[in-house]
């Protein structure tokens, strides 16, 4: 379980994340939606140390990573996969160098049980074929399904998703995100995604939380966070509405 | 003005934070396993092949400088029987290491801040970190170390092209022969002469490719940030050298251990 607990963060007097507390149980499939800048990537990487809160804790399977040392760091980060905006894919290595690179890296593994596991989850996210292709040869939603083979490969307890169809067309970003739930009910696989795609929330989201104000101001079920009295409903809908409305579009 | 006065103080504070705390990471991270043998060897192809041809240039010019300065003086003062002494000696002991260590805090120092800057924005050392894999062991230490050796062999290539570039030129422009110059070449050259210069170039190679690394490695912003911290890495490195280059000078003439000892 992930367990969040009055997490702060500020930078240069502006603070990001006011108090934000949440649990998310194993097996679970949480979508934290907001609005651009409100700080939903700031919170992942708070959970993943890759910032370090101003204060708060947060708990992976009760260990607590933000106080962790070095090599606990690390052994705690083993249990964790982001898949980051655009994939972060090493652009000097080619598909299957990235997907291969964690396992070369800590040398968990033969050289031909590298190769087999490698082909197993590109074949998961159905990339066999650009095997040999770097990344400037792949389009968006190609890189972000090599991404998720990358981060899977060490298989993680949790996924985490930093805004993971984001810039997407249609098309790519429904691909995507069968991956992402292939990869859950596949692998039972703990997720955390913050986005601003109301079709993600509701395609792949068990419970959906909005962050504003640097608080989790509402959380909620799939079917509640729907329903036209839901502050989420609203965020996604109403909003949007709301803009139009004031600039006087049609 | 007192705003960009601010920012700039805030700005460079931030960087000798980032280089200090690299120094104390590196010799962390440096002695635990496992070290990346293929990336050290592809780095030290790679710093050995991106500095080769700018201090192949650099050294030609630099023997050109010191055959007209020394064909000038010593044919204005009788003196062309020791031009080549003089000059063996300027190459060996300051002017190629000052050389070679400007010009690889150029070429090779800002490729690897510009690489590694590059990489922090497009959240590639993030990836890195969520992989278990620690960004300063798997980028910055293949290419410090990579970088120490890498120099060394790039000042014998300069200092043995400054001195044949030295010798054709005097040749040419002065009409003194090769044989004048190379008969009293190594007369003021001991071993300790070459000795010093490698191990001051190797200390240079450390700190020269520690900052750039440390630059990129903290690097946060866009394209334009980007543009700036190649440049800041070639201040801090430009610094660095001459500091490097004057306090080793010091030490070695004072100390006499490389001139008396070895």
């Amino acid at each position: 379980m992930i367990r969040i607990v009055d997490l702060h963060k500020s930078f240069e007097g502006n603070l990001v994340l006011d108090g934000v507390s949440i649990d998310i149980p194993d097996s679970d499939s949480l979508v934290i939606v907001g609005k651009s800048g409100i700080g939903k990537s700031v919170l992942l990487k708070c959970v993943t140390r890759l910032l370090v809160p101003d204060c708060g804790r947060v708990y992976i399977d009760d260990e607590d990573i933000t106080v962790a040392g070095r090599d606990d760091l690390l052994r705690i980060r083993r249990k964790i996969g982001l898949l980051l905006q655009e994939g972060a894919l090493f652009d000097s290595l080619d598909v299957y160098e990235n997907v291969a690179f964690p396992l070369w890296y800590h040398r968990l593994f033969t050289r031909g049980e590298i190769d087999r596991k490698v082909r197993h989850y590109l074949d998961i996210v159905e990339m066999p074929e650009f095997i040999h292709a770097f990344p400037d040869e792949l389009s968006g939603g190609m890189k972000r399904k090599v991404a998720l083979a990358r981060a899977m490969i060490l298989e993680p307890k949790y996924l985490l998703y930093d805004e993971p169809t984001t810039g997407l067309d249609p098309m790519s970003a429904g691909i995507v995100e069968s991956m992402m739930m292939k990869l859950k009910r596949e692998m039972n696989i703990t997720s955390l995604i913050v986005t601003h795609d109301p079709d993600l929330a509701h395609y792949i989201g068990e419970r959906i939380a909005l962050l504003d104000g640097g608080k989790l101001v509402a959380v909620e079920t799939r079917d509640g966070a729907f329903e036209e009295q839901s502050p989420i409903y609203e965020y996604f809908i109403h909003t949007r509405e709301r803009v139009h409305n004031n600039h006087g579009s049609h | 003005m007192t705003k960009i006065g601010d920012r700039a103080s805030k700005e460079w504070s931030i960087t000798a934070k980032s280089i200090l705390s690299i120094y104390r990471n590196f010799f962390f991270w440096v002695f635990r396993r496992p070290l990346n043998g293929i990336q050290l060897a592809e780095q030290f192809v790679r710093t050995l092949l991106e500095g080769f041809l700018t201090i192949v240039i650099g050294s030609v010019v630099m023997g050109m400088f010191i055959a007209w300065i020394g064909g000038y003086f010593g044919s204005l003062y009788g003196a062309v029987n020791y031009i080549g002494a003089a000059a063996t000696f300027a190459i060996l002991h300051e002017f190629t290491i000052m050389l070679v260590g400007l010009l690889y805090a150029c070429r090779v120092g800002t490729a690897f801040t510009v690489e590694i800057g590059s990489m922090a924005m497009s959240g590639q050392l993030d990836a890195q970190r969520m992989m278990a894999v620690e960004p300063l062991k798997h980028i910055v230490i293949p290419r410090v170390v990579a970088s120490v050796f890498s120099i060394v062999l790039l000042l014998a290539v300069s200092i043995g092209i400054g001195l044949v570039a030295s010798a054709f030129f005097l040749q040419l422009w002065f009409n003194i022969t090769f044989a004048t110059v190379f008969d009293n070449a190594f007369m003021l050259v001991k071993p300790g002469t070459v000795i010093q210069a490698f191990v001051r170039i190797a200390i240079m190679g450390f700190f020269i490719s520690l900052n750039a690394c440390a630059v990129g490695f903290n690097f946060t912003g866009g394209a334009i940030e980007l543009g700036k911290a190649a440049t800041k890495s070639i201040v801090i490195n430009f610094m660095y050298v001459m500091v490097i280059q004057l306090v080793t000078a010091i030490l070695v003439t004072y100390s006499r251990w490389f001139t008396d000892v070895l």
